[in-house]
């Protein structure tokens, strides 16, 4: 078996995938974002709920790939334990850092080292980064329904 | 184990037509399994082009110069090639495009001026993309109706529901010939028939027919049809619309510009009879040398007998595939092309094609254009394999086999 294949579907990844964490949707939230990629029809819908606007809580329902789900598993799981006003700026390091293939544990969970394998694999970036892009629009719609 | 099917015709030498064949991707042979999207080009077509831009370049219909009239001469040498290859009436009736989608925008756009509200336009479930959305703008635009004529879960058009949807209204029944996700291959010939009735100009994609099967558009009896020449085994950027001449004439032009003009002064412009009427602008003389080359390559390794080795290949590949309890095929006409749509049990196409890619194989997974066909079966993509007669048993082994693999990593 191909080295970059195995490395791609490795265990974390086939686990989020076919078991994504904060999978579903909520029974109560506050905002919500859909994001689609009109290239494969892969969907996303990202709900978001906060507490005083700092225990952040996001969910998800994909119909995706292995990869989409495991990200969006990965991400729900990353930016559940941050306070609102980090978000953002962990969505963009992390948008950039499964871009070039370098998220860093220092600043995110070892689990999210995992995405570092889809650059090896462009054609499916856009996978790995749907939930990502989803949930900035949902937090940009929202910064400006604020405003 | 294969049969010995592949001795119908030296499919050894048939693969050394093709250069791109002979390629490691991944570190395995490559195995191109996505003839639907785009076929591979045989060397003839290569060293066509090649030659024309060495030898014969300039543009054409426009110059008294020697290198304007060799030029012109085998642009229209290709038009009368292409009338011969579908058994068009004569050469005023096939119009140059950039490919299928440009020949349905083509006739979607020239028709806007003869359409009322009151009018309808007929389509069905199976449509590509290219031959729903032409028709929608065309509805915008003029306030008419877009109809949509049912499939069953076969993959099959419901003819009886397609005649009742057909009526004294109806003024375009535009569907394909076959099916680029199915593989179904509509029975035109008598839809043709039951639109002719009613007085329904019909409109035949054929971007997935041509090239698979015998095309003959008189006695088909269609009103237009449309096709690329990148699926014909010729370059891309070049199409074909063939239209019967007494509606081409009927039509208002397209595009306007150079070539498709008589006259022009400032206050008025007097257009240029067919087929040019509909030719705006610089043609793609390369493109339409490659394609006389491509059905001349076609016509000296017998249609037919390719025809026999993609039908093999298919059978075999559906055989195969039946082994597997998580396959579901998505598409089951008895009449089918060389086109397999599946889907695999609780696993996404999108990461059997990223393994399927490792293992040197190129095959299609997602929607293929066809959004609301995905919608009727209530998934979001498919794993497709479609078959050219360059294509071996052997090769389905291998697909096969990475299928499994597939199956095993991802569950």
């Amino acid at each position: 078996m191909n080295i970059e294949l195995q490395d791609l579907y490795q265990k974390t990844m086939i686990q989020h995938g076919n078991n994504p964490l904060n999978f579903g949707k909520p029974q109560e939230y506050e905002h919500t974002e859909e994001g689609f990629n009109a290239l494969c029809g892969d969907k996303i819908n990202i709900y978001f709920s906060s507490i005083d606007n700092k225990e952040v809580n996001f969910s998800f329902v994909s119909v995706g790939c292995i990869i989409c789900k495991a990200s969006g598993s990965l991400m729900t799981k990353e930016l559940n334990k941050k306070d609102l006003e980090n978000i953002e700026a962990s969505i963009d390091n992390a948008m950039i850092g499964i871009n070039k293939g370098n998220l860093k544990d220092d600043f995110f969970s070892n689990e999210l080292m995992t995405l570092n394998q889809i650059k090896n694999f462009p054609s499916r970036l856009k996978c790995a980064l749907l939930p990502w892009e989803t949930a900035m629009r949902l937090l940009n719609n929202m910064d400006n329904n604020a405003r | 184990m294969p049969s010995n099917n592949n001795n119908i015709f030296n499919i050894e030498s048939i693969r050394k037509d093709f250069p791109i064949l002979d390629q490691e991707i991944n570190g395995a042979p490559l195995i191109y399994f996505d003839n639907a999207a785009s076929t591979q080009k045989p060397t003839a077509v290569i060293n066509a082009i090649k030659s024309y831009y060495e030898n014969d370049h300039s543009n054409v219909h426009r110059g008294v110069h020697s290198l304007s009239i060799r030029a012109t001469e085998l642009y229209e040498a290709s038009r009368k090639k292409v009338t011969d290859y579908i058994n068009a009436n004569n050469s005023n009736e096939i119009i140059f495009t950039k490919g299928t989608t440009d020949s349905i925008n083509l006739v979607a756009h020239s028709l806007t001026n003869s359409i009322k509200q009151s009018d309808e336009i007929v389509i069905t479930t199976m449509e590509h993309h290219s031959n729903i959305v032409p028709w929608q703008e065309l509805c915008k635009r003029t306030g008419a109706s877009l109809k949509i004529a049912p499939i069953d879960h076969n993959g099959e058009l419901m003819i009886e529901e397609l005649e009742k949807l057909l009526c004294k209204n109806t003024k375009i029944l535009a569907l394909t010939h076959t099916s680029n996700t199915l593989g179904t291959i509509n029975p035109i010939k008598e839809i043709i028939t039951m639109a002719h009735h009613l007085n329904i100009k019909v409109l035949i994609d054929g971007a997935q027919a041509i090239g698979h099967q015998n095309i003959d558009v008189q006695d088909l009896d269609c009103d237009f049809y449309a096709f690329s020449g990148h699926k014909l085994y010729g370059p891309t950027g070049i199409g074909v619309l063939y239209g019967k001449e007494d509606l081409l004439n009927e039509l208002e032009p397209y595009q306007f510009g150079g070539e498709m003009i008589l006259k022009v002064t400032f206050d008025e412009t007097t257009y240029n009879s067919l087929p040019y009427k509909f030719e705006a602008g610089t043609p793609n003389m390369a493109g339409a040398i490659g394609l006389e080359k491509a059905i001349g390559y076609l016509e000296s390794v017998n249609l037919n007998a390719c025809v026999k080795q993609e039908t093999a290949v298919t059978k075999y590949a559906l055989k195969q595939l039946k082994d597997f309890s998580n396959i579901k095929l998505i598409g089951n006409s008895d009449n089918r092309s060389s086109i397999i749509s599946f889907t695999i049990e609780n696993i996404h196409p999108h990461d059997i094609g990223t393994i399927l890619n490792q293992k040197g194989i190129a095959m299609r997974t997602g929607h293929h254009c066809t959004m609301p066909l995905m919608d009727f079966y209530n998934i979001p993509g498919t794993i497709r394999a479609s078959f050219s007669f360059y294509n071996t048993e052997n090769e389905v082994d291998d697909m096969v086999g990475a299928l499994q693999t597939a199956c095993e990593m991802l569950a």
